[in-house]
């Protein structure tokens, strides 16, 4: 659709290339009632007890880079108890931008950009690209192929603006199409064909732009694997349920596929039924792998993502790393560490005991200490 | 408490308007209520004779006082474009401009299958019924939503084969506009149809 056009964009970022955080203010967010942090811009290690707000400061950077609250939870639980709104405000690492996201009880989240608010919140998206790693993907493993298309969706939207307005796009047209399918009162095929042309155009490029970064992801998700494993092999592909890979034959199939669709009710052709396949060693992750091999799969694909990510932005994102460490050994955990140092750039990383971040990280760290909602930094 | 049944009946008629919530049509119907009586009475006339005296045109289906409209009886206009918009808002968008000098056609709407609109719930048949009458383009001016665009390529299909020309309203940066606060949908479009200068 953009032949010819390079995907690069201007960011905001771009002038110095760092991408992340210098300050974060919030207000009424999670269990803070009010906070200002300044961050390093290498590594952060957020330590403290469980319960206490590391993880909530987390997804406060979070929902500001993706829109998104880390756990999928509606925006409204962000907000304090017996509050009207939470805000969340950064200055990024470069110069002057100032992003911010203010989440109300009963209207949509607003997006600020230095201030003024942006048309949609999704405008914010691209502005502070991160990655974040948390104990939840794990459902990308093990859950259910729609838990793999939203991983997918919510990394590609967060790099390309384009991939996100044709999923937005496709999902109407989707809808419309199955409205259209259970009414059953226009047969007419001239009634069919402006939904499944806007269905097939958004499809494909749907399925292409999966295609090309989960053949990236794999490569990138296996190296990480190899350091993080246990000397097993992780493979990626993308698994479509159909053939219609041009707009042609997506069309095609949708008009052949009309008289079954009308008989379910909804329309079987497309990338709304697509999967991933996530093999170790060749077996399916999601089958065969235990609890332990299918966290370091989880772990690997967010790692990759790191990379990919760095590859099309010239720079890394900030990475978050939600209470990683504890689940490794030793050794696993100076490799993840040292993995960490070669990718990242901004990393923000929570644990429990400021000791288990290992001395590489502690040394060039600067450590907060976090209980109950007060943020301490402890080091320089 | 009860309202008195008047008062019930009137608030229960202004909240079926769209936009209007319980509580705005609460404070819309106690305003009324305040008023004196020459100004509601002057309101419900302006909505009686509205309703009685205003008619779709028999041609291009705006909101006209006669069978045909002032627009469709003036002379000067070119005959042989006509412009499909979906409301009649749109016509007076397009007219401000004092720029375009063909007709107008009045969709009434656009496709929308989970809204229950179908070709046959909009002015469709009357557009078609038009084209014999030596028209030489017809630009869709439907808004740039999926629906807006589906129903464009609904009616370029109908409209194709009969050899009249059909063009679609361009869409890209508002002018004017900076480029970093514009939304992401509309810079996409502005590069996608970017052109060569």
């Amino acid at each position: 659709m953009l032949s010819g056009v390079s995907t690069d964009r201007d960011g905001g970022n771009a002038a110095t290339g760092r991408f992340g955080v210098s300050r974060c203010a919030l207000e009424a967010f999670r269990n803070y009632e009010e906070l200002k942090v300044e961050f390093s811009e290498g590594l952060n290690v957020l330590a403290g007890p469980n319960a206490q707000g590391k993880t909530n400061l987390l997804e406060a950077l979070a929902l500001v880079s993706t829109t998104r609250l880390l756990r999928g939870q509606r925006d409204s639980e962000a907000i304090l108890e017996g509050r009207d709104r939470a805000r969340v405000h950064v200055s990024l690492l470069d110069g002057p931008t100032e992003l911010g996201m203010t989440i109300e009880r009963g209207t949509r989240k607003r997006a600020l950009l230095n201030g003024l608010e942006l048309p949609r919140a999704s405008d914010l998206l691209g502005r502070l690209p991160s990655v974040s790693v948390t104990s939840e993907d794990l459902e990308i493993v093990r859950g259910e192929p729609s838990e793999r298309r939203l991983f997918l969706d919510l990394e590609l939207s967060s790099l390309y603006p384009a991939y996100l307005r044709h999923l937005t796009l496709y999902k109407r047209a989707l809808e419309q199409r199955n409205a259209l399918l259970r009414a059953q009162s226009w047969s007419a095929a001239a009634a069919y064909e402006p939904w499944e042309e806007q269905l097939a155009a958004h499809g494909v490029a749907i399925r292409a732009q999966r295609g090309a970064f989960l053949a990236r992801l794999d490569a990138t998700a296996r190296s990480a694997h190899d350091a993080i494993g246990r000397g097993e092999h992780l493979g990626l592909a993308y698994s479509p349920k159909d053939e219609a890979s041009t707009a042609e034959t997506f069309n095609e199939h949708l008009e052949q596929g009309r008289e079954e669709d009308l008989h379910r009710g909804a329309t079987s052709v497309g990338p709304h039924r697509d999967d991933v396949t996530i093999d170790i060693d060749e077996r399916p992750a999601r089958l065969f792998g235990s609890q332990g091999q299918q966290r370091t799969a989880a772990m690997a694909l967010k790692l990759g993502c790191m990379e990919v990510a760095r590859d099309d932005l010239g720079q890394p994102p900030m990475l978050l790393l939600d209470d990683m460490l504890s689940d490794l050994d030793e050794l696993r955990r100076e490799r993840l560490v040292e993995l960490v140092l070669s990718l990242a750039g901004q990393v923000v990383l929570t644990c429990t005991e400021a000791s288990s971040a290992g001395d590489r990280i502690l040394s060039q760290a600067r450590v907060f200490e976090v209980r109950a909602g007060k943020v301490l930094q402890v080091s320089a | 408490m009860l309202f008195a049944r008047p008062l019930a009946e009137l608030i229960a008629e202004l909240e079926r308007l769209p936009g209007l919530g319980p509580k705005s049509a609460q404070r819309l119907a106690y305003h009324l209520l305040r008023v004196p009586e020459a100004e509601a009475d002057r309101l419900a006339e302006a909505i009686q004779t509205a309703k009685r005296k205003l008619r779709f045109c028999d041609v291009c289906q705006n909101i006209s006082e006669a069978a045909s409209c002032e627009v469709c009886l003036d002379a000067r206009r070119d005959p042989t474009t006509i412009c499909v918009v979906s409301e009649p808002r749109d016509v007076i968008a397009l007219e401000r401009l004092n720029e375009y000098h063909g007709l107008y056609h009045v969709l009434h709407g656009l496709l929308s299958p989970m809204d229950g609109i179908g070709p046959e719930q909009l002015k469709v048949h009357e557009l078609v019924v038009r084209l014999s009458d030596n028209v030489k383009e017809v630009i869709l001016a439907t808004n740039p939503t999926l629906e807006g665009d589906a129903t464009a390529l609904y009616l370029n299909k109908l409209i194709g084969p009969s050899g009249v020309k059909v063009t679609r309203l361009a869409h890209g940066m508002p002018i004017g506009g900076e480029l970093d606060y514009a939304d992401s949908a509309t810079l996409l479009s502005a590069l996608e149809y970017r052109r060569e200068m």
